[in-house]
This record gives structure tokens, sequence and C-alpha cells, in this order.
């Protein structure tokens, strides 16, 4: 293939790849002068070029296409929507022929009558004047005279066929012009550019600088004359008028703009693009034809990609021999070299971050192709689509840039399947008609973040549950204790797909896992967020680039390797005498690792390194070193021998032999000379877990329940001998024992066990004091001195769940109501009950301490929990409160208006409508209010949440699920009360 | 140290009737590469061990920069080869552009030999040894097997052993 039609294919890729976007926009924006002067230009080029390489059938097609866009431009006619579906699909044709000529080199045979009558039609369709092969003459009748001079001589457009076709004419008629071969396309363009810059009269070098130059670069007189006639004659085949002509090529002349050229005056017959026949001749023009720079026009090489991977080969070289450097330096502390060496080491890092930029690619580069697609589904599938894109001149490497550009294409597809809702759903749905795409990207501290997201009806959490269950992915109990956000990643498993119906789209089951693995491989994390009936989003955390990164450098055995730092979440060093929280099961080393159970992995384990024992000896067995990673949201531990300092490596591809070994990514050169492997943390994933997601998305659920917000609650599973499972807030529950019953003893009517040197009363599930026979899991109340056990028959499990309470206890003592757990009917007990049964005392402790028995308190408790407020209102009755219930802020303020007074308010936090923030606030407003005490009630306290609610006005905060603190509290503000009036 | 070879091109006259080798020996055995195959010889060099990968692979090395993956020839040709690679000569080739080490025992000298003289490898050789032997010259006071390093290491770079 020559340099020509590479050249071309190069030129005409790109302006394919913007074109599909812009006549999708032009849809959109009709009226966009600018908009449909660049899509035309951009036909016309394609058009012009293909005569010029005698490529015909890609020439007609354009061209075809162009007289329609020809007429858009000129007024003649409307943008339709068949009008852009017509050339689009011209689009793709014109695509098709160019990757068949990038293929073979010609183009393939076929017949394209269908396209371009089709676009005949719909150019003459509408306008009144025949189809006309000249691409938009003009009447010359009309004389009247609008606009500039350039807008008169047709625009860019006009101006760079009138040039176009002064070329094909003097190519054809100078001998000169029959060697210029591909000289002459750069001249038309320099003309063209020329003639735009001395109409537009922007800065840049104008046609007479190009004739200028013609003249340095040998040209003689008779051929420019010939040149300056073939241009006036241009213009008058595309119909300018005469005087516009004579105004046209005085610009040719610097200066003396009186002088036009002697113009043929015989009128030419209006001519088609020529042809222009492709002489073979040594080309005299010189090649460096004036490169004018507008304004709009940014100064760019094009270079070749290999060329750029070289430099970035040999700046990594570079690197290496730096670091090298540097690590000697630092060995031998004072030397003449360790200025210059300063200085190296900075202009190396400035050229690495230069050679690293080149390599920097807009990821609009990515997305160009999204906006047809977008389009082309929503006619397929008849949606109405938007697609809104920002942060598209983010740049990232390219390699990354590759890597993303399918998983990208996948999820809009997806989203706009499944995602957008019909347009009458929606309309339903009280949504705008419109479903919106988004795409966005942006930096985000070393990393690319982008997001794809839609307002369509979402994924509904309950069917990728069942198909979670149906395909035995995970477990009832398992997904009981996942929040709803972990169990929407199961969507990136294998097979995973919740389409009811394979459509053409997407759906055939292939998906998610795949964008996942892609992602993944790259070093990115992908997340997936959806709320059925608003929409769902997709979040892609990338590197920036993949040739160099930062990584931990650890030993075992003697050996060491590199850990890609962006994979490492912390390091843990375990003792190995005590090794405390560490254990194993069925030999598979887990260690506690604060409120999770860490799965670990032995390096020397995994690479089949020989144990030896001269770690032993060393001493250094004291101590093991735990490398936690982090793959997608797996999290497991490493165990290596050593750690050492983290250092920038140029990762450099495995050697082909060991490619087969997924435990490496690369393989680099430290700064001391040695090569080392670089561990690939995907591969050592796999080799911990045939199946890491699964125990990831577990592990996951229990590091991250201590930070959600919502009503799940560690909930203990329990039988007792009437049957079903009873449950019990976890965090009511002190301990869990089991005891031979036989050593408890009798007090009086009580069964008591000595339990860490005092008598808890036991007690089984009716009340009664507990057997005392067989051996017996009880569970354990303490509340300071007074401790109270309730026997069971069999502790069951412990499982997060949130409590959705379906019954009331109705009226059975003890029982609070049922809930369901872990998919069964399971009854929530009445801790309280238990407990006054249990220790009568308990309560009343306090109330004598803290009340007289004449002062009744009044309280509001504004709860929107029924569990909650099931719990607290005994409690609270029991503690000698007079207790008003509000469900929610509204109905609390207004109790307040109406109702009361009350001595002391408590109230919920999270509640649906006005927050308990929002209601204190209200409530300090108003002035008989604003001095009543007002205790917040949350099922979170740190010190944060404590100051918050300070400010907003609350006098105390306590836990939810602590009942004698909220007890505690309450009788110091009436304390604290108490002396305030007795002050007074 | 790394040994610059004295790469002379046949001249003129004597081309394409001689062919130079480098001569190297493996476990008392002289061997011969083409002597255009090789790039660099090296005194032992520190080796980092690769877990996982095929025994035949001794290693990685860094040659000036560039990555080199070693190749235990011993191990290759089916000898012993306790303590070997730590005090191995390294001779730097190439194949499908990747730089590949073999590991010998010593290296020798450039030796020029008549093509004509070249014999093929006796058919009761072992498995190992004629599948990556081109030939055999019979000097005078030895047998030198000329050793294809297409053979040497496609077999490792196409199959795994795993």
């Amino acid at each position: 293939m020559d340099d020509l039609l590479k050249d071309f294919l190069a030129e005409t890729c790109e302006a394919l790849d913007v074109l599909d976007s812009e006549i999708v926009e032009l849809e959109q924006r009709p009226g966009d002068p600018a908009l449909l002067g660049s899509i035309f230009r951009v036909m016309h080029t394609i058009k012009g070029t293909c005569g010029f390489l005698g490529l015909p059938r890609l020439e007609a097609v354009a061209h075809a296409a162009e007289d329609v866009l020809g007429r858009v431009r000129d007024g003649e006619l409307t943008i339709s929507h068949d009008v852009i579906s017509r050339v689009l699909v011209a689009l793709d044709r014109i695509k098709e022929l160019v990757a068949s000529l990038g293929q073979t080199g010609a183009e393939p045979a076929g017949e394209d009558r269908e396209i371009i009558d089709a676009l005949r039609r719909i150019a003459s369709g509408e306008a009144d004047a025949p189809a006309s092969t000249a691409p938009a003459a003009t009447d010359p009748v009309a004389t009247e005279k609008k606009g500039t001079l350039f807008e008169r001589a047709g625009a860019a457009s006009g101006i760079d066929t009138a040039c176009e076709l002064a070329c094909a004419g003097f190519a054809d008629k100078s001998a000169e012009g029959g060697a210029l071969e591909s000289e002459l396309l750069k001249l038309q363009f320099a003309l063209a550019k020329g003639f735009e810059v001395a109409l537009q009269k922007t800065p840049g070098i104008d046609v007479a600088d190009v004739l200028t130059c013609l003249a340095d670069n040998g040209w003689t007189g008779e051929d420019i004359a010939l040149l300056e006639t073939e241009i006036g004659q241009g213009f008058r085949v595309l119909g300018i008028e005469e005087d516009d002509i004579a105004a046209l090529c005085a610009h040719l002349h610097r200066g003396k703009p009186d002088t036009a050229p002697a113009a043929a005056p015989v009128p030419v017959p209006a001519a088609k693009a020529p042809e222009a026949p492709a002489a073979s001749a040594p080309a005299k023009v010189n090649a460096e034809k004036p490169e004018a720079a507008g304004p709009g026009q940014t100064q760019a090489l094009r270079v070749n990609i290999n060329a750029l991977e070289d430099l970035m080969t040999l700046v990594s070289e570079l690197v290496l021999t730096r670091n090298q450097l540097l690590q000697i330096m630092r060995s031998h502390g004072d030397s003449p070299f360790a200025a210059p060496l300063q200085r190296l080491n900075q202009v190396t890092t400035e050229l690495q971050e230069s050679v690293m930029m080149t390599r920097m690619q807009p990821i609009g580069n990515a997305w160009g192709k999204l906006p047809r697609l977008v389009r082309d589904l929503s006619q397929e599938v008849g949606k109405k689509i938007e697609l809104a894109m920002t942060g598209a001149d983010t740049e990232l490497d390219r390699q990354v840039l590759e890597s993303i550009r399918d998983p990208l294409t996948h999820m809009v597809r997806n989203s706009a399947d499944h995602g957008i809702e019909m347009a009458a759903d929606r309309l339903a749905a009280g949504k705008p008609e419109h479903g919106t795409i988004e795409l966005s990207a942006r930096h985000e501290g070393g990393h690319i973040v982008v997001v794809v997201s839609d307002d369509g009806r979402g994924l509904p959490t309950a069917r990728i549950r069942d198909k979670v269950l149906a395909n035995g992915l995970a477990t009832e109990i398992q997904l009981e204790g996942m929040s709803e956000q972990q169990i929407q990643q199961f969507i990136f498993r294998p097979g995973f797909s919740t389409a009811a119906a394979v459509t053409s789209v997407s759906g055939r089951g292939v998906g998610m896992d795949v964008v996942r693995n892609n992602i993944e491989k790259i070093g990115g994390i992908i997340e997936f967020q959806s709320t059925e009936g608003v929409g769902s989003r997709f979040t892609i955390k990338i590197p920036l680039t993949l040739a160099i990164v930062s990584a931990l450098i650890v030993e075992c055995e003697g050996e060491r390797f590199a850990l890609p730092q962006n994979s490492v979440v912390e390091l843990v060093r375990i003792n190995r005498t005590t090794s405390k929280g560490l254990e194993d099961i069925n030999g598979h080393p887990v260690y506690r690792l604060r409120d999770r159970l860490l799965p670990l992995v032995s390096l020397c384990e995994i690479l089949g390194l020989p144990q030896t024992d001269t770690a032993v000896e060393a001493g250094e067995a004291d101590s093991m070193y735990v490398v936690v990673s982090q793959v997608g949201a797996f999290v497991f531990g490493i165990i290596v021998d050593k750690v050492f300092d983290t250092e920038e490596i140029v990762v450099k591809p495995v050697s082909r032999c060991m490619r087969h070994i997924s435990c490496f990514s690369g393989t680099t050169i430290l700064g001391d000379g040695r090569v080392i492997m670089i561990l690939d943390p995907n591969g050592l994933a796999t080799a911990v877990s045939a199946a890491p997601h699964a125990e990831a998305a577990a592990l996951a659920g229990n590091a991250r329940t201590g930070s959600r917000r919502d009503e799940a609650v560690s909930m203990l599973v329990f039988e007792a001998h009437d049957g079903g499972p009873k449950a019990v807030p976890l965090s009511l529950v002190a301990r869990l024992e089991e005891t031979d019953l036989a050593t408890a003893e009798k007090a009086g009517a009580l069964t008591v066990l000595q339990y860490r040197g005092g008598l808890m009363p036991l007690i089984d599930l009716d009340g009664n004091p507990a057997e005392r026979k067989g051996k017996r899991p009880i569970l354990v109340f303490v509340d300071g001195q007074r401790m109270l056990g309730l026997v069971v028959d069999r502790v069951v499990d412990i499982v997060e769940a949130p409590l959705d309470m379906q019954l009331s206890g109705g009226g059975r003592p003890g029982t609070l109501g049922s809930a369901i757990i872990a998919g069964a009917a399971t009854d929530i007990i009445d801790t309280v009950h238990y407990l006054r049964q249990g220790n009568a005392d308990w309560f009343e402790v306090k109330t004598e301490s803290a009340f007289g028995a004449d002062s009744e308190r009044n309280v509001l408790l504004v709860e929107d929990s029924a569990f909650f407020r099931n719990l607290l209102i005994p409690m609270l009755t029991v503690a000698g409160y007079s207790v008003t219930v509000a469900e929610h802020a509204e109905a609390a303020i207004s109790l307040c208006k109406d109702g009361g007074p009350f001595d002391v308010i408590v109230s919920d936090i999270e509640m649906p409508g006005l927050s308990g923030f929002d209601l204190v606030r209200k409530l300090r407003a108003d002035e008989k209010m604003s001095a009543v005490p007002i205790v917040a009630l949350s099922s979170h306290a740190n010190p944060k949440d404590i100051a918050r609610g300070r400010e907003a006005g609350f006098t105390d905060y306590v836990t939810k699920l602590d009942p004698t603190a909220l007890l505690n509290v309450l009788s110091r503000t009436h304390a604290e009360e108490s002396r305030k009036e007795d002050a007074a | 140290m790394s040994t610059a070879l004295d790469r002379k091109a046949p001249a003129g006259a004597a081309e394409a009737t001689t062919e130079d080798y480098v001569t190297m020996t493996i476990g008392g055995q002289s061997f011969g590469i083409p002597v255009l195959n090789v790039r660099d010889v090296l005194s032992p060099q520190i080796i980092t061990r690769i877990p996982l990968a095929a025994a035949e692979i001794a290693g990685s090395l860094n040659l000036r920069g560039r990555i080199v993956t070693a190749i235990n020839m011993r191990t290759r040709l089916g000898l012993p080869s306790e303590g070997f690679v730590e005090r191995a000569m390294a001779v730097v080739v190439e194949h499908d552009d990747e730089p590949f080490s073999l590991l010998v025992d010593e290296v020798g000298e450039v030796l020029r030999v008549p093509l004509q003289r070249r014999e093929s490898v006796p058919a009761t050789l072992d498995e190992r040894w004629r599948e990556v032997s081109q030939g055999i010259y019979r000097l005078e006071d030895r047998l030198l097997l000329v050793l294809s390093v297409t053979s040497v290491l496609g077999a490792i770079c196409a199959a795994p052993v795993h």
C-alpha cells in the first residue's frame, strides 16, 4: 500500500469517527451553521481525496452524501430524521469501504446504487430544482449580493471545491502540474486555507503567500499564471459572480489588488469534480507547504505509535539507570557527582513525565462512537435516549484507553437496552420522556474515575437475589447478611444476566463479568449501584498509566518480588510465637483483622518455594508480615517474610516462556540492578480461592455494616423449647455461656448461678426459674453488678438483618413481634420483659434514685421504627415515665403544640421526612420548648455525630441499643433540672 | 565482565565454504553456536530464580538494562546441574526478538570449520540431544555438536511445563 493511501486511510478514519458524533449532534441542533459547515467540509474532503486517489465507489457515495449536506447547508433542505438516517447509512458504507481498503489496499467490488439513489431522492425530493450533479450551483440570475465575499464565495467548502477544480485543471493543462501527484492535494489545501485566511482576515499564511512560496520553490511565472487562471475558472464553475471572482483573484496578489489576472472570459460549462489522473514524475514542489495555524487549530504532529513506544522504552531504561546511580550514590555519601546526579535525577523525572504525556489521549477518543451507538439503539428499541458526556478531554494512557473502550461501550449499551424504559413507561413513572445516559470522566488522585449512569428503571435487587439463589452463587443466609449494594455486585459474576429476554442488543449472558475482567486486568476497580426506579450507575476507577508503577518490594525465602502498590491496602506484622489472631480453618490460615476475617495465603506456598529453616535460625521467625491486598472487592492477606521499601518500577513484559504463570504480571530491574518479578494480585487471588468473589462479598459485608446507616442490626438467633427461632439484638447480650445447669443453685424461688463473683438468676423463656439439669447455652445480660441468664436450647446463628417487624407481639408476654430473619419467621423477644422477670429491681433502683413517687415525668418518644418503640416504651414505663409516642417528627411538633407539656423529649435521628436534627431545630425555635431537654437517640454515636447533635440543640446523645444509658441520661437531665429549680 | 567477541566476518573468498562457531562445553561435551547468532558472552551473573517456571529456566538476569531469561543447558540436556547456575558462563542469543542466555560450563574460542565436513547427528543419541543438535563436526581432538538455538528455545517457549 503506498504512503499516500495510508495517509488517506488514517485521516479518513479519524474524520469518520468525528462525523459520526457530529451528525448525531446535528440532529439535535439542526440550525448550527458551524457544525453543518464542519460536517460538510469533512465529507467534501473525503469525496475529493477519493476522486483524486481513484476510488470511484467511495467517491460516489461521499459525493451523494455531500450533495444532501450541501442542500441542507444552503437551506434548501430541512434536517429531518430521515435525512440524518440516510446520511448515516452512507457513512456506514464509507466506513465499510475504508475498512476493506485498509485490509486489501483496494476498493472491494460492489454496488452502492441503492444508497446513492436514496440520497439523491432526498437531495432532490424537497428541493424545487432537479437534482444536479454539480455541487450546489447557485442561480447566476440572482444578482442581489448578500454576505461577505467569503460567504459569497461559498465559504470554506466552496473555496475548497474551487481550489480543487483549479488544481485538477492545472494538472491537466501544465506539464508541471502533471508532475505534482500527491503534492497537488497539498497545494489544493494550502490554496483553500490561504483564501480563507485572506478573506476572513485571520492570522496565518494567506493565498498570496502561497503563490510566493511556489515561486520560491522554482515555479515559473507561466505556471503560476495558469494556476491563477484555473482558480478563477474554479470559482466560475461554482457559479460565483464575475466581480466576486475578480475580487477573489485580487487576493492572489498582495499589495496590488486591482491587477486581476487575465481570467479566461469564455464561460466554461459546469463540470463535475474532476478525477485527476495520478501522473508519475518526480515532484518538484517542496513538500513543506505552509502550514497555517489558525486560532482554532492546535499544532499537532502525526507520530508513529512505534516511535512513541520506543521512546517510552528508552526512557524506562533511563529511569532504571538513574535509580541505579542513586542507589550507588546513597552508599557513597559525599561525592562530587552528587550535584550533577541530582540534576540528572530531576531531568529524568521530567523527561519521563513528558514522554508519558505523549502517550496520553483524551478519553473522548474512546467515546467517539457512543453517540451514534446510542442513537441507533434508541431507534432499534424505540426508546428516547439522550447521551450526556462530560470530561471527554480527561487524558489517560493510550494502553489504558484501549482497554476500557469495549467495557464502556458495553455498559452504555446495557444502559440503553435494559436501563432506560420505554417512553410511555417513563411518563407513567413520572419521569421525563427522554431517558438520559450520563458518561463522565475525571481525575482523582492518580486515577481516572469514569461514571456511566442512567436514569432508567434500575436493577431490582430482588431479581438479582432470586437469580443468585437460582444459580447457587450464594446461600440465603449469606444473602441475608449482605447489603443491597453487595447483592448488586453479583451482576459481575460470569453468566449473570437479569434481562428477562435476550435482545439483539444485549442480554446474552456474556457481559459484565468480561467488563469486570477487562477493568481489573489493568488494575482498575468497578462498582455498581442501582436504585430501583431511579437508575443505575457504574463507577470505574482506573490507573492513569501502566508503564511505570509504584510497587512494594517483599521477600519470601530469600527471593524478592514486587507487589503493585495500588492493590496493597495495609501491612500487618504478626508475632509468630504468640500468633495472636492467627487461626486456621481446615488447614487454611485466617487472620482476625479488627472486625473482619482475612483469608491468608503464603507467598512461598503459592510460588512453590522450598521452605527452609534459615529464617528460623536467623531469629527472624519471630514475626511475619501480612500484606493485605485487595482485588476488586476481594480482600486477602499475603504472608511474606520481609517487607522492604516501595519503589517506582518500570513494568516490562514477562518472557514468553513464562507468560503462562498467572502469578506474575511483569518483571523489572531494581535500583541495585537485580531482576525481580512483579506479582499479579489477580493471579494470587485466584490461587487463594477458586471463587474469590463470593467470599469477597461476604467479607465486604462484615466490614461495611459498621458504617452503614441503615436498619441492619446484628441479631442473635436461638431456639428454645417451644420451637421456632427467636432472636434478640446482639448488642443487648453481654456474653454467651454454656454451663452445666446442675451446678446452678436454688435461692428462694430463683435458680441462680455463681458467675464472675456474683449470683446470676437463671430463667427460661417462659420467665420461670430455669430447671437445674443438663448443659445449656445461656444468654447473659449484664448491667453493672446485676446479671441475668436466659437459658435457651440452642444458639443458631448471628445474622445481620434489617429489623422489619411483620407481626406485633399480639400480647404474648416476652415477645415484641415477629420478623423475617434468614428466611424464617422469627420472634423477637422482649428483653425488658425477661429482665423484669429475673430481676425485679433492675429498673426500679434507678427510678427510685431519680424520681420521687409523686413526680411522674412526661416523656415524648419520637421514633419511626416499631421495633425500638416496642423496646423502649415498656422500658421507659417501667422506669416510671409516662410515655407519649410520635411516629415521626411532624407528629411530634404538633404534639408539642397541642399536648404536653413534656419534661423530656427523646428523638430518633434518622427518620423519614424531617430528621431528628430538623426536629430539634424547629423545637428550639419555639420559645416554649427552648428549655426542654431533648435527647438524641441514634444507632450510631461517634464523636462527630455527638458534636453535630449538640450543635443542633440536643441536650444529650445516646445509642439506641443501650437502654440503660438512656435511663442514665434521663435521670441525669432530670437531676440537673431539679438543681436548677432548687437554685431558683 | 562481558567479553566482546571478535566477530570477524568471513572474508571474501572464504565465504559460504566455512562457518565460524563459538565453542562451549556443557557437561564435558563440546558444542558450537554459529558466531553470528551470539550477541554476548557473560561471566557468571546474579540470576533471579523464577518460581513456577519450567525446570530449564534458571531465572532472569539483567544485561545492561535488558531482562534476559537464562536457560540451564545442563537441565535442558538432562545432565545433573547441582550448583551449576552460580558458576555458569552465559551465552546470550536472540530468539523471536527476545534475548535469552544459555548457561554453559565454559566458553571456548571461535572456530572456523569448513561446511562440507558437517555430518548428521548419530541416531542413537539421546532424544533431548538430537532435538537440539543440527549436526556434528569431527575435529581432531574432539567432536563438536552444532547447537540449534531455535530448537533449544522453541520447545521451552512453545510448550510451557504446567
